[in-house]
């Protein structure tokens, strides 16, 4: 009798040992189906760029050592704690405890360092900045690691979330003469996070299913499986979702909005991501002339701007983003076409010129943008030339200043709620001949200086703001750049889903599926 | 016939050279910049010039193109930009989707469409004749996209009689590769299911690519088969007293099959450039889609690698062609 009840109470034990412990009370509640265009070009979290097609696969499967919260702040995620030395050159974080990859290896400090010395070397992608600054990383003990930088920089500490963390055990199987598996994890995912990879059908759809063993632990409702979807052209995704073959639509434009409104399966989510819209004036012929720009910067039609795009826009105060560490105010972007016939009356301009302005052509808002200020300016007798081109051909002509345009309009977002970055990236000279910024060929030592200063200083030093804040009215003063707008994202959800709210500061698009289920 | 299939492979090579090279300059010469495309919008400055240097843009156009035109002739059609994978394995994961439903649709196309024009010759002048020839005029009118479109609408959208798009359900995974056409797939894994689901995922897009196609074909043999019902070895055969059926499918068929056949050589050909916009419409990831994508980022590689794969399905189909007219008609094996 005694035998049996021991062997009653083995297969009682094992059965318990076999079902995971948080997943007694999960509600899964089905397959979370992304209908997005376009396709990852890699799912290697080094190579990640600033897409949102990569950050949507990439965000579901690997986590960083911190995270932005939904109100921007950072906070902890593999890393429970961290210290940051006075001289801010010196991060020293303590790994979470319990933590497993996807392969069923642990997640410890030397993973840490092996991930962002890996990151580092390969620097591929459009992240590799963050870890520009790194002198050494350094195994403290098994679960705390000492991040050396070589010179203090914010950006670093800032672009820390989208660093992610990859599996120890992965790279050293995988790597093939020395690539640091670069061949492997560009089809292949193991990192810590909730959702693990089952296939990527390329062409077809990423398929992902929840990862038994996350650390976060299964509790509640949740959805089983996440596939992104790709390749689907609006209408057809518009089709789907009605069907509720799709759930999420990401970056739907205005005729989509006007379609979703009239279905009762769909809704609207909006959210202000890290990106404005601008308008760059090169600093040549009568846009060389100061009075000229600022003539340009009150003649801009912001407010139609705002009605064109359905009200799913607002005005840009500032050259940098609101919501940025570092934004301050520093102009009203309001038009006023007779002040700007004063100031190029007075530059010698009052019979008007002539300019060429080219925008990315496929969408929307660049096409109304245009036509608006080119309405705005015919009044000013000023004509401009339209060209609605490709991006690579808009780049290549942009990179030299003889081929580039007078006038540009594009949008630009940062994967780092700074200022500065942005400010970099706008008008920066270092960006000049480059073709990937500062199209106003704007040259400025003392506004260099101050977007190079700026990050040196400890996060949440004051003086960040001081410095970044007398950047952007240089940038107004100097009438370099028209803001013209943020422009929200908008995307569509089938009204099944539950638990989705649009994060700006999950960059590139973290969807937070662990956050999401849906219902009936 | 091995010396006619020994000169069409050495034109066949000396065609893809000259088509290589043409691409390739043509590509280099284009305004813009593939690696600030592949880098993304807003990347930075040191990313695109890795990304240039790590894909060869660097260097000088002599030595790119000599970089090239050596890897083809080991068979490396180069690294596509956008995928970052060789693109011949870009285009052996893609092409068998384009090539299931290329043949799907000359299956059709033949069956349905020599059927028709049979039907149609046999019964010229009369109702039967009359609906078809309609059906041509309206088969070839329509862009297969428009088609497209217009079968999603009602027998997807409206009659949920077929799926939307896509070659199987997001639920369902592809079944194990072998030729990776998911109907032979899926029959060899003997996944009935997936059978069954692959062959409704094809039915509208074949549609879409074969009505035209179909309609052109009915009309060829329509054509070939009342030249050949007037030719007196038909009224002698008839005057013999063999059947009907034998006399039109034996006597006058065969005979009208010649301009029927060529007419099919070409219809292979334009199975995949007209396979394009209806694998967009139909978001089916098959070789049009790919060259597409590649085109609009300037993937050049990819460009030339796909447009040489169509060559290549171009020269033989037509070097088939010439090899049945042999079979066909011995007369021409003489000449």
């Amino acid at each position: 009798m005694l035998h049996r009840k021991r062997v009653l109470l083995a297969v009682i034990a094992t059965v318990l040992m076999l079902i995971p412990a948080a997943s007694a009370d999960v509600e899964w509640t089905g397959a979370f189906v992304l209908g997005s265009c376009c396709e990852p070009n890699s799912l290697d979290p080094a190579a990640m760029g600033i897409s949102q097609t990569e950050g949507y696969v990439i965000n579901a499967m690997y986590e960083g050592l911190t995270q932005y919260s939904r109100e921007g702040e950072i906070v902890a995620r593999l890393a429970t704690s961290w210290e940051i030395s006075d001289d801010a050159l010196t991060y020293t974080l303590s790994i979470r405890e319990g933590v497993q990859f996807h392969d069923g290896s642990a997640l410890d400090a030397e993973a840490v360092k092996l991930s962002l010395d890996r990151h580092k070397a390969l620097g591929l992608g459009n992240l590799g900045f963050i870890l520009a600054p790194v002198e050494s990383v350094t195994v403290v003990d098994d679960m705390t690691v000492a991040i050396q930088l070589s010179s203090a920089d914010f950006q670093f500490w800032a672009g820390l979330p989208h660093i992610k963390i990859v599996s120890a055990q992965a790279l050293a199987e995988h790597d093939m003469d020395g690539d640091m598996a670069g061949e492997f994890f560009r089809e292949n995912a193991v990192g810590t996070g909730p959702y693990r990879l089952v296939r990527w059908d390329p062409g077809r759809q990423t398929e992902m299913e929840a990862f038994p063993d996350y650390w976060g632990g299964w509790d509640g409702p949740h959805i089983e499986r996440f596939i992104a979807r790709y390749g689907l052209d609006y209408t057809t995704r518009l089709l789907l979702m009605e069907d509720g073959e799709v759930h999420l639509i990401d970056w739907a434009g205005l005729s989509d909005v006007r379609r979703a409104a009239t279905s009762s399966a769909i809704h609207l989510n909006f959210g202000n991501p890290l990106q404005g819209f601008y308008h760059f004036m090169k600093q040549d012929g009568p846009l060389a002339n100061k009075q000229v720009r600022q003539a340009l910067l009150h003649a801009y039609p912001y407010h139609a701007m705002i009605e064109v795009m359905g009200g799913f826009a607002v005005p840009l105060t500032s050259p940098a983003l609101a919501g940025t560490i570092g934004h301050c105010d520093v102009f009203e972007p309001v038009q006023d076409l007779d002040k700007a016939r004063e100031l190029l009356a007075e530059a010698g301009y009052a019979d008007g010129f002539s300019v060429r302005q080219a925008y990315r052509h496929a969408n929307e808002p660049r096409r109304f943008a245009a036509v608006l200020f080119q309405e705005a300016l015919a009044e000013l007798n000023i004509e401009v030339v339209l060209d609605d081109i490709p991006w690579g051909t808009f780049i290549d002509a942009q990179r030299n200043f003889d081929t580039a345009y007078d006038m540009s309009s594009h949008w630009l977002n940062i994967p780092i709620p700074y200022a500065g970055e942005m400010l970099f990236r706008l008008n920066h000279s270092a960006l000049i001949d480059t073709g990937t910024g500062n199209w106003a060929w704007y040259n400025n030592p003392d506004f260099d200086a101050l977007l190079e200063e700026a990050p040196t200083l400890a996060p949440g030093d004051p003086r960040i703001d001081e410095l970044l804040c007398e950047a952007q009215q240089i940038l107004i003063d100097e009438a370099v750049v028209i803001p013209v707008m943020l422009s929200q994202y908008i995307d569509l959800t089938h009204s099944s889903v539950r638990g989705y709210q649009y994060d700006p500061y999950g960059f590139p698009g973290d969807l937070h599926p662990y956050d999401i289920w849906l219902e009936g | 016939m091995g010396r006619l299939i020994l000169e069409r492979l050495l034109t066949l090579i000396l065609k893809l050279f000259g088509m290589a090279v043409i691409l390739f300059v043509v590509t280099q010469v284009l305004p813009a910049d593939p690696a600030a495309v592949a880098a993304g919008t807003n990347a930075r400055p040191e990313q695109i010039e890795k990304l240039r240097v790590e894909l060869g843009l660097d260097r000088p156009f002599h030595e790119q193109f000599i970089t090239y035109i050596s890897g083809l002739a080991r068979g490396d059609l180069g690294k596509s930009l956008l995928t970052r994978r060789a693109v011949s394995d870009d285009l052996r994961l893609r092409f068998p989707a384009t090539a299931e439903l290329a043949i799907f649709s000359g299956v059709v196309i033949v069956i349905l469409g020599i059927s028709m024009g049979i039907l149609a010759a046999v019964n010229a002048g009369r109702t039967p004749d009359i609906l078809i020839r309609m059906l041509v005029v309206v088969g070839m009118g329509i862009p297969p996209f428009v088609l497209a479109l217009f079968l999603q609408l009602i027998f997807a959208k409206s009659l949920d009689w077929f799926p939307l798009e896509g070659r199987l359900p997001t639920l369902i995974a592809p079944p194990p590769h072998v030729t990776g056409l998911y109907t032979i797939d899926s029959l060899l894994a003997g996944q009935w299911d997936v059978f069954w689901s692959s062959v409704q995922h094809l039915v509208l897009p074949v549609a879409a690519l074969s009505l035209g196609r179909l309609a052109v074909g009915a009309r060829f043999t329509r054509s070939g088969m009342l030249e050949t019902l007037s030719q007196p070895y038909v009224r002698t055969a008839r005057a013999k007293g063999l059947s009907e059926k034998r006399v039109i499918l034996r006597h006058a068929f065969r005979n009208a099959l010649i301009p029927v056949v060529t007419m099919l050589g070409i219809q292979i050909g334009f199975l995949l450039s007209g396979a394009v916009l209806v694998e967009v419409v139909f978001t089916w990831p098959g070789l049009g889609r790919y060259a597409v994508e590649s085109v609009v980022s300037f993937d050049f590689y990819a460009v030339i690698g796909a447009a040489l794969v169509i060559a290549v399905i171009f020269v033989v189909s037509n070097t088939i062609v010439d090899l049945l007219y042999v079979q066909l008609d011995p007369r021409i094996q003489h000449q």
